[in-house]
């Protein structure tokens, strides 16, 4: 069953100038999946997930499209009814959310007080339910007497992930959970939240800039680039049989420790500015493949069901998929 | 890249083009600074209070030129004027013009406040700057001398440092020098203390810079704006002192200040005679200064700070 | 390089930066109270005893979790700390007695490239005065020519464009650029860096890598390459050391230790990297928990109380012999290399 659909979302942060940070994008995610969205930092992944989550700062506004979640459209509801949503259905670990506990206040004050807020349960409850999620994201559960800055940073962003699932909700949205730590802490991490997730049944969206955690945790994914979606599919075949340009730059970007070793390549130059409207396709200015035609507006290609691309594709996919892996390619659109 | 370059270094042509490009280089240097000052056109608090402040200034420069009586000239029989031609702000019981002791008031009040200023942004810079960097014993010497220097109540001390020396502005100034650095040393010093520990400053050590430079070039230009602000402050404290202490009547019975055209309106009961210029004029010279000084403080630590510009 | 007084011996042919036995331990900070009653200071012990010789031309990866002691490690080698104990020689010569024309001189050809972009560049020096000052500290001709030269080198073309920035108007990618600019301007014969890609955008990432390996080579300085990440130590070493609770208990042929890690350590760190590959599923973490604070060390392997594999002789403490191929390049502080293969 479909739990949230998202459909042509665009938002724009009011201000001098304004931005519209997210143009367009589309998807879907199966209730029990995980949903991976990946692109470069300022891409718009954030401002999409906080849309989803009914969270946008206060200069931020959905200007079009649809947001429904489990049959309910919740694009436009009141901020009252996206608070009953937020957190009992859905709940978010944003990107410095290790950051922002509370320092005056102990671990268990302020699970407590997250559980509280939505459900009428006493004091001692509370604590109990909070002594259980340390264990369940694999803490010492003693350390719920602990202030936030006896713990270490992948200890916090832990007690997070158990504030975000004390009410048990059927969406998680993680921004960038791990980017901050090493990778042990990292895997420790990422592994917790992928067994709960078998354990409780929950979907979840992944924002990430790593295309090695996606594959690694996700099912599908989509890549965003300039506030729009460039390629989206199943994982197995955006990374086994990806067409579009700028998704094959991020992999052949990506160094791996698995395989022969090989020259990573750069993709050179910088995102679009969001604050300007663009009528054709955002990466054009770094694309080595681009022709007259990316000017226009793009249109959305189904080579394979479910994976969709965003590109006039000047060439041959082929083409553009063996070249986009020799460096030259990429450093030769840098001269022009 | 670099190998290019460096047979381009061999060639004479070459050269020639390396110098114009320095030429252009140097003409950004001259644009950067341009933009530097382009702050006020985006700050335009700072910019009035830089505007008010430059009016007070130009006052006190041409004062003479400005006020049409000299500022103690008495006209008993004009006394308690109101506002008139002839009398622009009116005349105090002792008949002397209202606008003129205004105009030349602006004389000791900027210069107690700059070199008040002056002094304690000085004094608290360097106190700050040396605790804060080297640690150890000598910001432990230090701090006990600013605790100390907290430890004495302002106006008190101020008064008997009047009652000791003698009652002119150098004392207020010598006062306020001698109290106020003790807050500039101290955020001087806690933003010390954690500028010290930044990428960039180990990054001057590691290319060898002195402790000298480092604490010079490196962090004191990171600590200015809050000196700045806190010298701002201390102009609109030393103009605020000044005020008080003589309206407290431990002034100088004899200067032309904004604070004693104060206290005399205020031993002639001015208000129960209802003559409000006497008191309201110098009362909204005094505010005006002080509140200049701080939008230009306020301005300044806004703008050229960029990383307080950053989310 | 026009060095007028030579003091250092340049002519050296060992390795360009060599240690020793080498500590930092920082006194833990304890409570006025246990001071008082004479309570014995405990201490930190962030490098404790680390052997390590990188030649010119040769880029070494130093790689392990937060907190095992890698960016310590790195500034005490660069001389922005003081060692608490063990040697440094830098071409051959002993740091702690050089005269000062020496030092000087040693400051000057060593340099480090810091982690965070953004708080790595002063914030109030343009990109020009910036990379200028390590050309006035050590009284340099030619500046003008020097720096160009360095931005150049540091692909910021043209560098007209750059030169009168602050750091807030440059990109992540750009700053990196700008450090790498200033910490070369001097042209070192050994270079530090500190993680100087983790924060940066994986499509800038690479041509960052690319950059500074290619500059390592171009100017033959030696090169310490500071990460927790394995997969950019391999796009950037010829050899690693893997480093646990301030001891290197690996070190190897970086292809080499990558197709084959030793010590369980290494083992773990090579698993927990993840791999751009859907196939690979995140698999359970070979590594409960965190380092401890490296003050009461266990006896014996430092290692045995997170070690999946430890057994009775980990009582007792294995240096980096304790494991070593015939060759002698790749060895591993583990007593059950073998064992831990065949199973
Ligand atoms: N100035 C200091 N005083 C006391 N302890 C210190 C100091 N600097 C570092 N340490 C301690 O030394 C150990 C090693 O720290 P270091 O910063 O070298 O680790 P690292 O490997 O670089 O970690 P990361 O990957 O997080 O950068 C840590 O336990 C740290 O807390
Ligand atoms: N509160 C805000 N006001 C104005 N612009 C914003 C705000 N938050 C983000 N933006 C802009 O929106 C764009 C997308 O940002 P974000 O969603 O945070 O990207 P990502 O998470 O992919 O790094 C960027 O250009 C960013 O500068
Ligand atoms: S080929 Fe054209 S449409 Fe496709 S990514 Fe490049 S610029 Fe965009
Ligand atoms: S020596 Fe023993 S405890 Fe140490 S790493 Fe090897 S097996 Fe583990
Ligand atoms: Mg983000
Ligand atoms: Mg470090």
């Amino acid at each position: 069953m479909t739990l949230l659909e998202v459909n042509d979302l665009h938002v724009t942060y009011a201000g001098d100038p304004a931005v519209e940070a997210v143009r367009g994008v589309s998807f879907t995610l199966e209730e029990g999946e995980t949903l991976g969205i990946v692109g470069e930092s300022g891409c718009g992944k954030t401002t999409l997930a906080q849309a989803v989550m009914g969270a946008l700062p206060d200069n931020g506004e959905i200007t079009g499209g649809e947001i429904i979640f489990d049959g309910q459209d919740i694009t436009h509801l009141s901020n009252r009814q996206r608070r009953e949503i937020r957190w009992e259905r859905m709940s978010m670990i944003s990107q410095s959310a290790m950051n922002s506990l509370d320092p005056v206040y102990r671990v268990k004050d302020q699970i407590r007080e997250a559980i509280q807020e939505h459900r009428d349960v006493s004091d001692a409850e509370a604590y109990e339910r909070s002594r259980e999620l340390m264990e369940l994201v694999g803490l010492d559960p003693d350390r719920v007497e602990d202030y936030p800055h006896q713990l270490s940073g992948g200890m916090r962003q832990r007690v997070i992930i158990a504030m975000s699932l004390a009410l048990d909700p059927d969406l998680i949205i993680a921004d960038e959970p791990t980017t901050a730590l090493d990778v042990i802490i990292q895997e420790q991490i990422l592994y917790r939240i992928k067994e709960l997730q078998r354990e409780l049944g929950n979907s979840m969206v992944m924002v990430t800039h790593d295309i090695s955690v996606v594959a690694e945790t996700c099912d599908s994914m989509v890549v965003m680039y300039g506030g729009e979606l460039m390629e989206a599919g199943n994982v197995d075949e955006i990374f086994n049989n990806a067409h579009h340009p700028y998704t094959l730059g991020l992999q052949n970007a990506f160094p791996s420790v698995e395989g022969e070793k090989r020259d990573l390549t750069s993709i050179p130059g910088s995102p679009p500015d969001l604050s300007e409207p663009l009528e054709g396709c955002p990466f054009a200015s770094r694309c080595p493949f681009a022709a007259p035609e990316c000017e226009e507006k793009v249109p959305v290609r189904e080579p394979v069901d479910g994976h969709r691309v965003r590109c006039h594709e000047p060439v041959p996919f082929e083409q553009i998929r063996d070249r986009s892996g020799e460096d030259e390619t990429w450093l030769s659109q840098n001269k022009v | 890249m670099s190998d290019q370059n460096k047979t381009a270094l061999d060639s004479e042509s070459n050269v020639d083009a390396l110098d114009t490009e320095l030429s252009t280089w140097r003409e950004r240097q001259a644009d950067a600074w341009r933009r530097r000052l382009a702050f006020l056109k985006r700050e335009p608090m700072g910019l009035a209070g830089i505007l008010i402040l430059l009016a007070i200034v130009l006052v006190a420069i041409f004062a003479p030129v400005i006020a049409p009586y000299e500022p103690t000239e008495t006209d008993y029989g004009n006394s308690l004027a109101p506002p008139s031609a002839e009398h622009p702000l009116g005349t105090d019981s002792a008949g002397r013009d209202i606008f003129s002791q205004l105009v030349f008031g602006a004389r000791p009040a900027l210069q107690i406040g700059l070199l008040s200023a002056i002094s304690v942004a000085f004094v608290g810079m360097n106190v700050g700057l040396v605790a804060g960097y080297y640690g150890g014993y000598v910001d432990d010497a230090l701090m006990r001398l600013v605790d100390f220097a907290y430890g004495i109540p302002f106006t008190p001390f101020i008064i008997v440092l009047v009652a000791l020396w003698e009652p002119s502005k150098w004392t207020i100034v010598g006062a306020i020098a001698l109290l106020l650095w003790r807050q500039t040393a101290r955020v001087v010093r806690s933003h010390v203390l954690n500028l010290k520990e930044k990428p960039f400053v180990k990054s001057a050590r590691t290319v060898g810079a002195s402790d000298r430079r480092i604490i010079y070039r490196h962090i004191a230009p990171n600590v200015l704006p809050l000196v700045f602000l806190y010298g701002s402050f201390a102009i609109a404290w030393a103009i605020l002192t000044e005020a008080a202490i003589s309206y407290l009547g431990f002034g100088d019975p004899t200067a032309v200040t904004w604070g004693q055209m104060l206290q005399s309106a205020q031993q002639s009961q001015a208000l129960a005679r209802d003559a409000w210029w006497w008191f309201t004029m110098p009362g909204i010279a005094i505010m005006l200064t002080v509140i200049s000084a701080f939008l230009i403080g306020r301005g300044y630590e806004e703008q050229l700070n960029p990383e307080l510009q950053e989310p | 390089m026009a060095i007028t007084e030579q003091s250092l011996n340049w002519d050296y042919d060992g390795p360009i930066m060599e240690v020793a036995g080498l500590e930092k331990h920082f006194p833990q900070s304890t409570g006025i109270v246990h001071q008082l009653i004479g309570g014995d200071t405990k201490h930190v012990k962030a490098v404790d005893g680390v052997d390590m010789a990188i030649e010119s031309g040769e880029t070494m990866g130093l790689v392990g979790e937060s907190g095992c002691g890698k960016s310590t490690l790195g500034e005490v080698l660069i001389g922005l700390q003081e060692p608490t104990g063990g040697s440094i020689k830098f071409l051959g010569t002993e740091l702690s007695s050089m005269s000062d024309a020496q030092h000087k001189e040693f400051r000057r050809n060593v340099q480090m490239i810091f982690q965070d972009p953004y708080e790595s560049l002063n914030p109030r020096f343009s990109v020009e005065q910036w990379i200028r000052e390590p050309l006035e500290v050590h009284d340099i001709d030619n500046q003008d020519e020097r720096i160009y030269e360095a931005l150049e080198r540091a692909e910021l073309t043209p560098p007209e464009n750059y030169i009168g920035e602050h750091p807030h108007e440059l990109s992540g990618g750009e700053r990196q650029r700008v450090s790498i600019a200033r910490a070369l301007v001097l042209e070192p014969k050994f270079i530090v860096a500190d993680e100087p890609v983790s924060m940066l955008d994986v499509s800038v990432r690479a041509s960052i890598l690319n950059l500074l390996r290619k500059l390592v080579d171009e100017l033959d300085m030696g090169a310490l390459y500071i990460s927790h990440d394995l997969s950019l130590i391999r796009q950037m070493c010829d050899r690693t050391s893997v480093m646990y609770l301030g001891k290197v208990v690996e070190r190897g042929p970086t292809e080499r230790l990558i197709k084959g890690p030793k010590h369980p350590y290494a083992r773990a760190l090579l698993d927990a990297v993840p791999v751009p590959n859907p196939e690979h599923n995140i698999s359970e973490p070979q590594l409960e928990g965190e380092p401890p604070d490296p003050v009461d060390l266990p006896e014996g392997c430092n290692f045995r109380p997170r070690c999946p594999f430890a057994a009775e002789e980990c009582f007792e403490e294995p240096g980096l012999d304790a494991y070593e191929t015939a060759d002698g390049e790749h060895a591993a502080a583990c007593w059950r290399v073998e064992t831990v293969d065949e199973m």
